[in-house]
C-alpha cells in the first residue's frame, strides 16, 4: 500500500526574501480527515435522502466514489514536485 | 501472423529500422489485431515501467532575465496519472453523454467510458520510450519518464 506524504515543502524566494515552509501532512491530514468526518455525520441524512432521489439517474457512483478516488490520488503524491523561477523569484513545492 | 508483422521483421532483417522500434510497432499492430506482445527490451528483460514523467522547461543563454521566460522543472509520479485516470469513474452517466457528444461534434468520435485501465498500462509503459524535446529561440523543453 502506497502512504500519502508525510511532509510538504515550499520555498517561495524573491530578489530579496527566502521563506521556506514544512507543513507535517502526517499531523495535518488526520485533522482534516477528522472534520470531514464530522461535517459527514451532520449532512448524511440529507445526503441518503438526496441519493435516494437520484439513485435512477446514477448521481449514486460519484458520491460513493468521491472519497475513494481522492484518497487515491493523495496517496500517489508523494514525490510530486513543482519548480517555478523567474528572474525576480521562485517556487518551490515538493511533497516528501 | 498478419502481413503488417511480417513487414516489420522484413525491416528489421533489412536493418531499416533498429530492435526497440521493431517491438514499439509489433507492439501497436498487436494492439490493434487485438493481440498482445511481450513487452521485453533488447536483453529480454522486462523493462520496468517508468515511475516518473519529467518536464522541463530552461531558458536559453541570453534570455534567461526575460520577464516572460520561467524555469520550471516538474516531476510527476506516474500513480499520480492512474490515479486521476480512476477520478473518471466520478463522471455521472449524464455528463459523460454530453462529454461525447460535444467530442464528436468536434469530429472526435470517441467515448470516454471506452477508456480502460489496460490501455492506461500500455500508455504508461510507452511513456518510458517517449521523449519530446522542443527547441525554441528562447527556451528549450524536455519531456520523459523514466
Amino acid at each position: 500500500m502506497n502512504w500519502p506524504p508525510y511532509w510538504l515543502k515550499i520555498r517561495i524566494e524573491d530578489e530579496q526574501h527566502s521563506f521556506p515552509l514544512w507543513l507535517p501532512l502526517f499531523i495535518i491530514g488526520p485533522l482534516v480527515l477528522l472534520l470531514l468526518l464530522a461535517i459527514f455525520l451532520i449532512i448524511l441524512p440529507f445526503a441518503l435522502l438526496a441519493l435516494i432521489f437520484t439513485w435512477e439517474l446514477g448521481w449514486w457512483r460519484p458520491v460513493f466514489l468521491f472519497f475513494p478516488a481522492i484518497f487515491c490520488v493523495i496517496t500517489q503524491l508523494r514525490g510530486f514536485k513543482v519548480d517555478v523561477g523567474k528572474t525576480n523569484g521562485r517556487v518551490h513545492i515538493v511533497f516528501i | 501472423m498478419g502481413d503488417n508483422q511480417k513487414r516489420i521483421l522484413q525491416m528489421l532483417a533489412e536493418g531499416k529500422i533498429s530492435v526497440e522500434e521493431a517491438t514499439r510497432l509489433l507492439s501497436l499492430v498487436g494492439a490493434e489485431n487485438g493481440t498482445t506482445v511481450n513487452k521485453s527490451s533488447v536483453d529480454g528483460e522486462p523493462k520496468p515501467s517508468p515511475k516518473y514523467l519529467y518536464v522541463r522547461v530552461e531558458p536559453k543563454e541570453g534570455h534567461e532575465k526575460d520577464p516572460e521566460n520561467s524555469r520550471v522543472n516538474i516531476r510527476i509520479p506516474v500513480g499520480l496519472i492512474r490515479a486521476g485516470m480512476k477520478l473518471k469513474a466520478l463522471i455521472p452517466p449524464q455528463a459523460a453523454d454530453e462529454v461525447n457528444r460535444s467530442m464528436q461534434e468536434k469530429g472526435l468520435k470517441f467515448d470516454i467510458r471506452d477508456i480502460k485501465d489496460e490501455y492506461l498500462e500500455e500508455l504508461i509503459d510507452a511513456l518510458g520510450d517517449t521523449e519530446i524535446n522542443v527547441d525554441t529561440k528562447q527556451a528549450g523543453i524536455w519531456i520523459h519518464a523514466e
